[in-house]
């Protein structure tokens, strides 16, 4: 009961729904449960929750061949695949603490699909609660998803960032690892295809790391302490927002953080981020 | 051997239950791994793998599991 009061909180109530939400619900036909995941060997394949289908975030959410998100071609086959429709109630959750999942809430929205939401805390939570696992294929019945228009007022492009330089009215949010902002390295060594000519940040960017928004557990923070974390960085909703971070995963998570828990009007997710101006020519980078 | 994944995905790196899981593979029969973490479903990952795999979960509690490698 305590935390469904703590969720009524949030600026859209809809968004985010617990994980006992989401256990009463594993029947319920209206419900598709979606598993997000980077890594589906480490998480899905090795149990989920009861019904859910699987997005893979590499070869389901971006484009085979660019970089860019999956196309609306792409999205409307994948849901459809999936069995769910325009009316569904979609839950995501996922590995990673939901970051994964959070960019999977952003593209369904781009798309245009209503009634999306993020089991709060992700795959961690379900685990630490000692919730069931399956590993049974879910039974989907194929839908018709009708292709998409892309509503692209959530998304930020580098020529955006470039103008929004130095600009009082915007506000940018790195939401990576400190070492990250100060430049120290530019991705883990493991991701060599994440890696980037320089390091460092943003100019004016304010580091505010995406797990500074989030509960032991995984869970999002209350609202009063959401809205205190954001405005001590100036990042106050009279500004438009951007949010960054290597590849657009964890802000995306921030993203969803700033506009449906605070309701900030206007936040976008520049995607492209660090891998992207860190490897541009001409952009002008902080350490 | 001991693998501490506490604060492992803090820069979206491997993920940690899938280093845990490369470590126990190519780890050999008997040794013994520990895996920490503050992520119960790297936990869970590791415990379901190792035992789907045939080794063997020796100790466990909401922080850590102890493998021996079959």
């Amino acid at each position: 009961m305590a935390e469904q009061l703590q969720q009524q909180r949030y600026a859209n109530e809809q968004a985010v729904v617990s994980t006992q939400w989401v256990a009463d619900r594993v029947k319920d036909q209206k419900v598709r449960i979606v598993e997000v995941d980077y890594d589906p060997k480490s998480a899905y394949e090795l149990g989920h929750i009861g019904g859910a289908a699987l997005i893979q975030w590499g070869k389901d959410l971006n484009d085979g061949v660019r970089r860019d998100i999956v196309s609306p071609q792409g999205f409307a086959a994948l849901l459809s695949r999936n069995g769910i429709t325009r009316e569904s109630t979609v839950i995501l959750y996922g590995d990673f603490n939901n970051w994964f999942a959070a960019f999977g809430y952003w593209v369904f929205k781009l798309y245009g699909h209503k009634d999306v939401r993020l089991m709060n805390g992700g795959r961690k939570k379900w685990a630490e609660e000692k919730r069931s696992y399956t590993t049974e294929a879910p039974k989907l019945v194929k839908s018709v998803y009708p292709e998409p228009k892309a509503d692209w007022t959530q998304r930020a492009y580098l020529p955006q960032v470039q103008a929004a330089l130095g600009k009082k009215d915007w506000g940018l949010v790195d939401v990576r690892s400190p070492a990250e902002y100060k430049g120290e390295i530019t991705a883990p060594p493991e991701y060599q295809n994440e890696q980037c000519r320089v390091a460092g940040h943003i100019p004016g960017a304010k580091s505010i790391p995406w797990g500074k928004a989030v509960n032991e557990d995984g869970t999002f923070k209350s609202q009063a302490e959401l809205e205190a974390l954001y405005r001590a960085e100036g990042i106050t909703r009279d500004k438009s927002i951007i949010a960054y971070c290597r590849i657009g995963e964890r802000s995306s998570h921030t993203w969803f953080v700033l506009k449906e828990l605070l309701g900030y009007p206007k936040v976008v997710n520049y995607d492209g981020s660090w891998t992207e101006w860190g490897n541009a020519v001409n952009t002008p980078v902080e350490r | 051997m001991r693998i501490d994944l506490r604060q492992s995905e803090e820069m979206c790196g491997e993920s940690g239950a899938a280093r845990a899981i490369a470590a126990i593979a190519s780890a050999h029969r008997g040794e013994r791994i520990e895996v920490l973490s503050d992520n119960a479903d790297h936990l869970f990952a590791v415990r379901t793998w190792a035992e789907r795999h045939g080794h063997s979960l020796r100790e466990q509690d909401s922080r850590r599991v102890l493998i021996e490698v079959a």
